[in-house]
């Protein structure tokens, strides 16, 4: 059975394409199975989980958001279409993949709505904002 | 013969000749089904392996020591020079295709992926490819 902080991160992918069914999004991570799985993808949203700190009561995994796109008109409706997902709720129900079918752990995956910010980032080759995002839950 | 031809062929009797590598070289495709890939748990994953014709030039450059209970293994990352009669543009393109090494018995030594390919080109024809590539499993 996965840990808590695992089922955070399935959740919160699945919070995000799930609800963004018209935006790519793309886990960052290292796969051997998956050589392209921890480049950055172009015109796509790209989340990479950094630091995890765990608490008593309440832990945090760190979700960096990377939204990439060779237009930057787009780019700009990405960030409005995350904005407006992160501001329609603060929590989602945290559920447990370690099956197909996933299930409720009764907590819940939570975020500072009022702190969601998007940072643009200066390349040449697309155009990039960057969002870090802590995401809170009960690891026990 | 077209000059281009005409160099691959040598190209490939070099590689031949000089055999610059201790391991045996192949592409391998992996195909990915079932499962849920957004979170990275893939139902099945199958391998296809062809050993490269000619063999490539493998240049190690290791830039890390890790060990195991039993063994040190060096972190490297390569620099292979490959003819385009065994490595194609769609084939270093691909996503889904990375390299692996083994010793002649077909034991599995190393995985690498591609992280970038340069094509040598004499009249307007690939005559041979500098790849670089990274070492991601140790066996």
């Amino acid at each position: 059975v996965d840990s808590r902080v695992q089922s955070a991160r399935d959740t919160f992918l699945h919070f995000l394409a799930d609800n963004l069914t018209s935006v790519t999004i793309h886990p960052r991570r290292r796969d051997a199975n998956d050589p392209s799985a921890d480049e950055l993808a172009e015109n796509a949203v790209n989340v990479e989980f950094t630091g995890v700190s765990f608490g008593p009561d309440i832990s945090e995994q760190q979700a960096a958001i990377d939204v990439i796109y060779t237009d930057e008109r787009t780019a700009v409706d990405t960030v409005a279409q995350l904005w407006n997902l992160f501001q329609s709720a603060y929590y989602t129900p945290l559920l447990n993949y370690t099956t197909l079918t996933p299930v409720a752990t009764g907590t819940n995956l939570m975020w500072d709505k009022t702190a969601v910010r998007f940072r643009r980032v200066y390349s040449g080759d697309y155009t990039h904002y960057t969002c870090l995002l802590p995401l809170k839950f009960r690891a026990v | 013969m077209s000059l281009a031809s005409a160099v691959i062929s040598k190209v490939n009797s070099a590689l031949t000749t000089v055999k610059a590598t201790d391991r045996v070289v192949c592409k391998r495709l992996l195909s990915r089904g079932g499962g849920d890939p957004l979170i990275g748990r893939v139902g099945s994953v199958v391998v296809t392996d062809t050993v490269l014709n000619p063999q490539p030039a493998v240049f190690r450059q290791p830039v890390e020591i890790t060990t195991s209970q039993t063994s040190r293994s060096s972190v490297s990352t390569y620099s292979i020079i490959a003819s385009p009669d065994s490595l194609s543009e769609s084939d270093l393109s691909n996503k889904d295709i990375i390299l692996v090494f083994k010793n002649n018995a077909g034991t599995l030594l190393e995985e690498v992926f591609i992280n970038s390919f340069v094509p040598y080109v004499i009249d307007g024809t690939v005559v041979g490819w500098k790849i670089t590539a990274r070492s991601v499993v140790r066996g």
